[in-house]
C-alpha cells in the first residue's frame, strides 16, 4: 500500500511540483470549465481545482486576540451528482465567551454558455441564518449550478476562541489538484498539531517572522490636579511569528471500504489544540500541555473528578447491597450488576457527567460518562480502588499519537482493581457481563484518572465471540429435515443474541420472527436458558423443521450440508485493500450437522473434507464429512485468533473465504437405493 | 373577605388534587391495550379554540406509558413552531411505574433547534424536543403544551395515533368556536359521533375515541393513515397574510392557489430571447416542449423550501432564472412560464407524491393531502405530465413518484381533478435474453441483453444516471452469478414517454456449476429469480395491496461442455391466479439447454386473509425458479 501510494505521487511529480499561487477571486481559467471529467479519477463527480485555508492572529481594539480564518475553493461540477457541494452550511461558534463571526463572503458560480463566461453571484440577501444553542448557521446554494459549472466560495471567520484553531481537512470525498493549510502563530501561543492519514505533504514549509501588532489605547481622562487627557494612541509590538504551509497536491478521493472501524482515522487531516500562553509579563499558562496536567484537569472538574466526590446519595445503597458480603470481587459484582439493572445508558458517549451523578440515578438513565462515574463512586464507597478510564470508542476512532488531549475521547469507563487483579468494565452496556467490555470499547488504549499522574490501560478484550452448534437431523425422502438444534453461546456471540432477543417483546415474538425471515424454517419448539443471568452462557434448543433447503432431481436428494449456517458470498470483493481488516474480537464458531439417511437411501456423493489455514495460523478452518452406518456427520470449524490484518495480507484472507464458499456450495447427493 | 378568599383558595387547593390528579399507574393497563403495543397513550386531549376566522389557540395534553425501550421514539415530545405558530410547553412531567412523579422537567432540559428535515434547506420552522429516557419500565411522560396559531388556512387533521406499536386509552378532541365561525368537517374511521353543546356563545364539539388497539406493520399492508382515526377541519374562509379566498370546495381551492401563482409566470426579456433562438428551428410543439423541459433541467436543481406563504407560494420564473434553483413549486412554475411563452397552456398539479399510492378524498377539500407539485400540459390526444424536481428524468414520464392517482389541477377557472398515467403490466416490462457457455470447471461465459421498460425503468434509473465506473460497480453489487468478472456492458437509455433502458454484458461466472463426484448442478435461473416474502405466522389484519402491475420475460440458453451429459432435468411448470401468472419451459437441443419464463405480477387489493395464498403464490415461484439440472460426467 505504501509502495503504490510513493509511485503515484512520483508519477505526478513529473506534471509539476511546484508552489500553489492561490488564484484571484473570479480569475477563472477557461480551459476549467471546458473540462468535462477528471483524467485521473473518471469516476469523480466533483473536483476541487483548489481549496485554500489560512489562518492567522489578530489583536482587536479591547487588546484580545483573534484568530482569522479565511478559506477559499473552487470546486468544478462534472455530474449531477455532486450539486450536493453547492449547498453550503457554515457553523458558527457562539457561547458566553465569545463567539465567531462571518466576514466577506463570496459565491459565485461559473458557467460556460455558447463560448462566453457567465457568472452568477449569491446575494447577501440570499444567505439565510439559522440559530441553534451552541452555534448560528450560515446558509446558502450556489445560483446556476450545471454539469460543467465552477462553484467558488471564498469567507473568513474571525473568532475569539483560542483554544481550537480551525484544522484542514487535505481529504475528500471527491479529489482535489490542491489542498493547502498555512497558518501563522504567535510565539506567545504554543498548538499542539494532531494529524492523521497516510498521503505525505507536497509541501511542508516553516519559518519565521516578525509579525507587527497595532495596540490601541482609548483616549483616557485622569481627573485631578496631576491629571489630565491622554489622547487616545497605537503603538505596535513586534512578535516572533512562526509560519507553516502545508499542501498535498492531486488528492484521491477517499473511498469506503467493507471492515474499516473508522473512516476518519485514514482520512488525511490536520487539527490544533491550545497547549500553552507566554505572554510578555504573564506566567506561562499551562492548557493540556502534559497528561498529569490533563489528569488533573478532569480530577478538578465538576462533571468529572468533583462529580465522584458527591456521593453521599449512594451511601445506603452500597451498604445494603455489601451488607453479609465478605469478598472484594464479591462486592464488586454485586454492585456492577445492581448499576447494569438500574441505569439505562441513553446512546450518548461523553466524557462528562453533565447532570452530575444524584440526577441520572434518580431518573436511572445517563450517558455513559454518568453511568460508569456512578459505578466507580459506588465502588470507591464500598472500598474498593476504582478509577474512571477516558478512551474513544472505536466508531468515534484511535487515538492514534495519543497526545495529552480531550478532544479526541469520548466516553468513560471504569478501571477496577481487586485482589492484584486489573478489571475495566463499562456498566453502560445492558449485557455485557463483569468483566467483559462491549465490542465498542476494544480500541487502543485508554487515559486512567486518578489522584497521581494517570496512566495508560490498555483496551484489549479476551473475550471471544464464541458459538457452538449441532444439527441432528433426519432427512425425509420429500427432502424436508426435521430434528434438533442445539447451541451454546459465549461471549460476544452471547451478548449479541441477548441483544437481538431483548429487541422483541417475548421469546414468542423472536421466534416468530425468526420463522418470518429466515426462509424455509419452521421452529416447533423452543426454548433458550440463562436469559436473565448475564455472567452465564446463552443455551438455546430448538425443534426445527426445514424445508426448501434440498433439492429432489430424478431418483436423488441434494443438499448443501450447512443449511443456514453456510457461508454463501464473501464479503471480501475488493482486487486489494488499503487499509486494515479489524475484525475486532477472536472468533470461534464450531458446527455439528448429523444427518440420518432415510430408508431405502444411500449416499451417491459426499464434499471431500479439507483444512483451511493461513500461514500464521492466525485463521484455520476445517471442513470434515464422514459416513457411519445410517448417519453423515459434517463438521465445519472455524477460529479467527488474531484482529488486525494489514493490508499486505489481505490477499490471502480474501482467498481462503473464496475457497471457504466453494467448498459449503458442495452438496450431498443420496440416491434410491436399486 | 379575606377570611372567605382563603377560605375559598383552601377549598380549592383541597379540591385540586381529586380533579386533576390522574393515576398513571402503568399495571392499570387494560391486556388489550399492551398487545403489540411498544407505547400506550394513556391520555391525549386536544382543544382548538378558534378566536378569528384564522387565529385560535391550539392546547395539547399527552400522556404516554412506554411498555418498553422500543417505544422510548414514540414518547419524545416533537413540537413544531413556526412564526404563525408560537409554541408554549407549559408542562412535562415523569411518572415511574407506580404512577409516583419523579420528576417535573425544567423548560431548560428541553432542546430547541432549527427543524431541518434533511431535505428543505430552507425553512423557518424551529422545533422543541424532549426525549424522556427512564431507565425503569414501563415508565409515563406527561406533555403539556399550547399553540397560538395564526395565519390559520387549516385548523386542524386531529390524529391521536400516528404510528404502529401504540395503543391508545383515552383521547378526545374539542373545537371551540363562534357560531359565525364557518368550517367543513370530515371524520374517518371513529366509532362515535361528535356531540355538540354551548358554551357560554360559543359552540362546543367534541370527538372521542377510546380502547383502540395497536397495529403491527406488515407485509404489502395498506398505509397507516388510511386506517387509523383522524377528524379534519377546514375553515371555509381562508386568509393567509393579505390572500384571502374560499375553501368551500376544490373549486374556490384552486383559486386562492392560483391567486397565489398570478403574475409569478412572467420571464425576463434575456431569457425570452434565449428561449427563442433555442426554439427557432423546431416546428413542431412536442419537439418544442421537449426542448424547454430539458433546458429546464439541465438550468436548474432542486431545493427545499419552506419559507413564505405557508410554503404555498412559489418563487417567481425570473427567480429560478437568477438563482438556477427552486423547490417542487417553483420549478414547475418555471417551467409553466416557459410554456406560457411559446403559447402552450399548461397548469399546475398537487399531487400526493411517493410509490405508496395514497387514496385522495375527493370529497373534502383539505390540501393536506397534498405535498408535491407536478406540470400538466394537455395535448390534443393526451395528456402530458412532467416532474419538474428531477434532472434526469424522461420527458413526459413520471416514474412510480406521482404515476395512477388524483391530482388537483390549479387552473384559473379553480381546482379541478385529474388522474395521472396508469403503467400498465405489459408496459412494465422486463425482458433477458441470455447465453451460457458453461465449461467443465463449472465456469460460465455469459452475454445478456436486459431491456427495462416503463416502472421497471424506474427501478434501474439510478444505474443510468452514473458514470461508467459506478456503474460497474453497481452491476458487481446487483448481481446474483457468483465469483463475477464482468468484462464488457454497455447500457442505453432511451428517454421517451415510455423510456427504454438496456443493459448488455459480457461477464464470467466461476463456480457457476457446483460439483459433487461426478456431478455437475446446473443451475436454470440464477439472473432474475423470484425472492421468497415474509410469511405470516400472526392473525393478518390489512388487506393486501400490491401496487403495481409488471411482466418478466426471460430466454437463458445453457451450452453444456461436451464432458457432461444431462442426467436429470426439470420439464417445467406453470401456475395461474389472481396474483398473477407463471411459467417456465425447458426444451433440450443437442448440447443445448433452452430455458424460458414468463411471469406477470398483477396489481390487487385483497381481503387480509388471502395473504397465505399471496405468500404460498410467491413461494412456489420462487421454488420454481430455483429448480437445477443435473448432469453426469461421461466416462471416468
Amino acid at each position: 500500500m505504501k509502495r503504490s501510494l510513493f509511485f503515484f505521487f512520483l508519477v505526478n511529480s513529473i506534471v509539476a511540483f511546484g508552489q500553489f499561487k492561490e488564484p484571484g477571486f473570479g480569475k477563472i481559467d477557461p480551459s476549467e470549465l471546458k473540462m468535462t471529467k477528471y483524467e485521473k479519477d473518471s469516476t469523480a463527480d466533483a473536483l476541487f481545482l483548489f481549496d485554500n485555508g489560512e489562518s492567522k492572529f489578530i489583536l482587536n481594539r479591547d487588546r484580545h486576540f483573534q484568530f482569522v480564518f479565511s478559506r477559499h475553493f473552487r470546486i468544478k461540477i462534472f455530474k449531477k451528482t455532486a450539486f450536493h457541494w453547492a449547498d453550503v452550511k457554515l457553523n458558527l461558534y457562539k457561547s458566553n465567551s465569545g463567539k465567531e463571526q462571518l466576514r466577506d463572503i463570496k459565491a459565485v458560480t461559473y458557467n460556460m454558455v455558447d463560448g462566453k463566461l457567465v457568472t452568477s453571484k449569491v446575494e447577501r440577501n440570499n444567505i439565510f441564518d439559522e440559530e441553534s444553542k451552541n452555534f448560528t448557521t450560515k446558509k446558502l446554494a450556489f445560483k446556476d449550478v450545471r454539469e460543467g459549472s465552477i462553484i467558488e466560495l471564498s469567507y473568513s471567520i474571525v473568532s475569539d476562541f483560542l483554544y481550537e484553531l480551525r484544522g484542514w481537512n487535505f481529504q475528500y470525498y471527491i479529489p482535489a489538484l490542491w489542498s493547502q493549510y498555512s497558518y501563522s502563530i504567535p510565539e506567545y501561543f504554543n498548538y499542539k498539531v494532531h494529524s492523521k492519514g497516510y498521503l505525505p505533504f507536497n509541501v511542508n514549509n516553516q519559518s519565521n517572522h516578525f509579525e507587527k501588532f497595532t495596540v490601541h489605547y482609548d483616549s483616557e481622562i485622569t481627573p485631578g490636579t496631576g491629571g489630565g487627557r491622554v489622547s487616545a494612541q497605537n503603538s505596535d509590538i513586534e512578535v516572533k511569528t512562526l509560519d507553516v504551509t502545508l499542501a498535498t497536491k492531486d488528492v484521491p478521493a477517499f473511498i469506503s471500504e467493507p471492515n474499516i472501524d473508522c473512516e476518519e482515522n485514514y482520512m488525511q487531516s490536520f487539527g490544533f489544540e491550545l497547549g500553552s500562553t507566554d505572554f510578555p509579563g504573564e506566567m506561562h499558562k499551562d492548557f493540556s500541555q502534559t497528561w498529569a496536567s490533563v489528569n488533573k484537569q478532569l480530577v478538578d472538574d465538576d462533571e468529572f473528578g468533583q462529580a465522584l466526590k458527591a456521593k453521599s446519595f449512594v451511601n445506603d445503597t452500597v451498604k445494603k447491597l455489601c451488607k453479609n458480603i465478605s469478598t472484594d470481587l464479591e462486592k464488586a459484582t454485586t454492585i456492577y450488576n445492581y448499576v447494569q439493572k438500574r441505569m439505562k445508558w441513553n446512546g450518548v458517549y461523553s466524557l462528562w457527567a453533565k447532570r452530575g451523578l444524584k440526577t441520572p440515578f434518580t431518573e436511572r438513565s445517563g450517558n455513559s460518562a454518568e453511568i460508569n462515574l456512578l459505578l466507580t463512586t459506588m465502588f470507591q464507597t464500598a472500598g474498593l480502588k476504582a478509577d474512571p478510564v477516558i478512551f474513544s470508542t472505536r466508531d468515534n476512532g484511535n487515538e492514534i499519537d495519543y497526545y495529552p488531549t480531550l478532544t479526541k475521547y469520548n466516553s468513560v469507563l471504569t478501571h477496577l482493581e481487586v485482589d492484584g487483579k486489573q478489571i475495566l468494565l463499562d456498566v453502560s452496556n445492558e449485557f455485557c457481563p463483569f468483566g467483559t467490555l462491549p465490542a465498542n470499547d476494544v480500541n487502543g488504549k485508554g487515559r486512567l484518572v486518578n489522584n497521581l499522574e494517570g496512566d495508560w490501560v490498555n483496551l484489549d478484550t479476551q473475550t471471544k465471540y464464541k458459538e457452538s452448534k449441532k444439527y441432528v437431523l433426519e432427512i425425509h425422502p420429500d427432502g424436508k429435515f426435521t430434528g434438533t438444534v442445539d447451541g451454546i453461546y459465549d461471549g460476544y456471540a452471547c451478548i449479541n443474541y441477548r441483544k437481538r432477543l431483548s429487541q422483541e417483546k417475548s421469546n414468542e415474538d423472536f421466534v416468530r420472527k425468526m420463522q418470518e425471515n429466515i426462509k424455509g424454517l419452521s421452529i416447533k419448539s423452543f426454548n433458550v436458558k440463562n436469559v436473565k443471568r448475564a455472567d452465564e452462557n446463552l443455551i438455546d434448543s430448538i425443534v426445527v423443521e426445514i424445508t426448501d433447503h434440498a433439492d429432489i432431481l430424478g431418483d436423488k436428494i441434494l443438499f448443501q450440508p450447512l443449511l443456514f449456517e453456510r457461508i454463501e458470498k464473501n464479503r471480501y470483493t475488493l482486487e486489494d485493500r488499503k487499509y486494515p481488516v479489524n475484525f475486532n474480537y477472536p472468533i470461534s464458531e464450531t458446527y455439528v450437522f448429523e444427518y440420518t439417511i432415510p430408508q431405502g437411501y444411500e449416499v451417491e456423493t459426499l464434499p471431500q473434507s479439507k483444512i483451511f489455514r493461513l500461514q500464521d495460523n492466525s485463521i484455520s478452518a476445517s471442513y470434515n464429512v464422514q459416513i457411519l452406518g445410517n448417519k453423515i456427520f459434517v463438521l465445519f470449524k472455524r477460529d479467527i485468533n488474531k484482529i488486525l490484518f494489514l493490508p499486505e495480507e489481505y490477499p490471502n484472507l480474501k482467498e481462503m473465504f473464496n475457497q471457504i464458499v466453494k467448498k459449503h456450495s458442495e452438496q450431498i447427493i443420496l440416491k434410491k437405493k436399486s | 373577605m379575606k377570611i372567605i378568599l382563603s377560605l375559598l383558595i383552601c377549598i380549592m387547593l383541597a379540591l385540586f388534587p381529586t380533579i386533576t390528579a390522574q393515576n398513571y399507574t402503568a399495571s392499570l393497563i387494560p391486556d388489550s391495550l399492551t398487545q403489540n403495543a411498544h407505547v400506550v397513550i394513556r391520555e391525549r386531549s386536544d382543544e382548538l379554540e378558534i378566536l378569528t376566522v384564522n387565529t385560535g389557540i391550539d392546547r395539547i395534553k399527552q400522556v404516554i406509558t412506554v411498555l418498553d425501550k422500543n417505544g422510548d421514539d414514540d414518547a419524545v415530545l416533537r413540537a413544531v413552531y413556526d412564526k404563525d405558530s408560537k409554541l408554549e410547553i407549559k408542562e412535562v412531567n415523569l411518572y415511574d411505574k407506580t404512577g409516583k412523579k419523579v420528576k417535573k422537567i425544567k423548560l431548560s432540559e428541553i432542546t430547541d433547534i432549527p427543524a431541518y428535515d434533511g431535505v428543505a434547506l430552507f425553512s423557518d420552522n424551529r422545533v422543541k424536543i424532549y426525549k424522556p429516557n427512564f431507565g425503569d419500565y414501563p415508565y409515563t411522560v406527561e406533555y403539556i403544551y399550547e399553540y397560538n396559531r395564526s395565519n390559520l388556512i387549516q385548523y386542524k387533521n386531529w390524529t391521536p395515533i400516528r404510528g404502529y406499536n401504540i395503543s391508545l386509552e383515552h383521547s378526545v378532541f374539542t373545537f371551540v368556536h363562534s357560531s359565525e365561525i364557518e368550517f367543513q368537517k370530515k371524520e374517518f374511521n371513529l366509532s362515535t359521533k361528535s356531540t355538540i353543546t354551548n358554551k357560554g356563545n360559543k359552540i362546543v364539539e367534541s370527538w372521542k375515541c377510546d380502547s383502540y388497539k395497536a397495529i403491527e406493520d406488515e407485509p404489502f399492508d395498506v398505509s397507516l393513515s388510511e386506517r387509523i382515526p383522524k377528524v379534519s377541519l377546514m375553515p371555509t374562509t381562508l386568509q393567509y397574510d393579505n390572500y384571502k379566498g374560499s375553501s368551500a370546495n376544490w373549486v374556490d381551492y384552486g383559486k386562492w392557489v392560483n391567486s397565489l401563482y398570478a403574475g409569478r409566470d412572467e420571464l425576463s426579456e434575456k431569457e425570452k430571447t434565449k428561449v427563442a433562438e433555442l426554439l427557432k428551428n423546431l416546428p413542431d410543439t412536442i419537439q418544442k416542449i421537449k426542448t424547454l423541459y430539458e433546458y429546464m433541467q439541465n438550468h436548474s436543481r432542486y431545493v427545499g423550501i419552506q419559507l413564505g406563504i405557508g410554503g404555498y407560494q412559489p418563487f417567481t420564473a425570473q427567480t429560478v432564472f437568477d438563482t438556477g434553483y427552486g423547490d417542487c413549486k417553483a420549478l414547475s412554475n418555471y417551467m409553466h412560464s416557459l410554456l406560457k411563452f411559446i403559447g402552450v397552456k399548461s397548469y399546475p398539479a398537487l399531487v400526493s407524491a411517493g410509490r405508496y399510492i395514497e387514496s385522495i378524498h375527493a370529497d373534502f377539500p383539505n390540501f393536506s393531502q397534498f405535498d408535491h407539485v407536478i406540470l400538466c400540459v394537455p395535448m390534443p390526444k393526451d395528456t402530458l405530465w412532467l416532474e419538474c424536481t428531477s434532472q434526469t428524468m424522461p420527458f413526459g414520464f413520471l416514474g412510480d413518484f406521482s404515476d395512477d392517482r388524483d391530482v388537483l389541477l390549479i387552473t384559473g377557472h379553480g381546482g379541478k381533478f385529474v388522474h395521472t398515467r396508469k403503467y400498465k403490466a405489459e408496459e412494465n416490462l422486463r425482458t433477458c435474453k441470455a447465453e451460457f457457455v458453461i465449461d467443465s470447471l463449472g465456469t460460465a461465459n455469459c452475454e445478456s441483453i436486459e431491456k427495462f421498460q416503463g416502472l421497471q425503468y424506474d427501478d434501474v434509473i439510478e444505474l443510468l444516471n452514473m458514470n461508467s465506473d459506478e456503474q460497474r460497480k453497481w452491476l458487481y453489487s446487483n448481481s446474483s452469478l457468483p465469483s463475477l468478472k464482468l468484462n464488457k456492458f454497455v447500457i442505453k437509455n432511451e428517454k421517451n414517454r415510455m423510456p427504454l433502458a438496456t443493459v448488455e454484458q459480457s461477464t464470467i461466472s466461476s463456480n457457476y456449476s457446483t460439483f459433487t463426484g461426478k456431478y455437475m448442478i446446473l443451475p436454470l435461473n440464477k439472473i432474475n429469480f423470484q425472492r421468497s416474502i415474509q410469511k405470516m405466522l400472526k392473525e393478518r389484519h390489512s388487506e393486501v395491496l400490491i401496487q403495481r402491475s409488471y411482466t418478466d420475460y426471460d430466454t437463458l440458453i445453457y451450452k453444456i461442455p461436451k464432458s457432461y451429459k444431462i442426467e436429470s432435468i426439470p420439464t417445467g411448470k406453470s401456475f395461474k391466479s389472481p396474483f398473477g401468472e407463471y411459467s417456465f419451459s425447458i426444451n433440450v437441443k443437442n448440447r443445448q439447454i433452452i430455458y424460458t419464463r414468463k411471469c406477470t405480477i398483477n396489481q390487487g387489493r385483497y381481503k387480509a386473509a388471502e395473504y397465505k395464498n399471496f405468500y404460498d403464490y410467491i413461494l412456489s415461484l420462487s421454488k420454481a425458479d430455483n429448480e437445477k439440472a443435473m448432469l453426469v460426467r461421461l466416462g471416468n
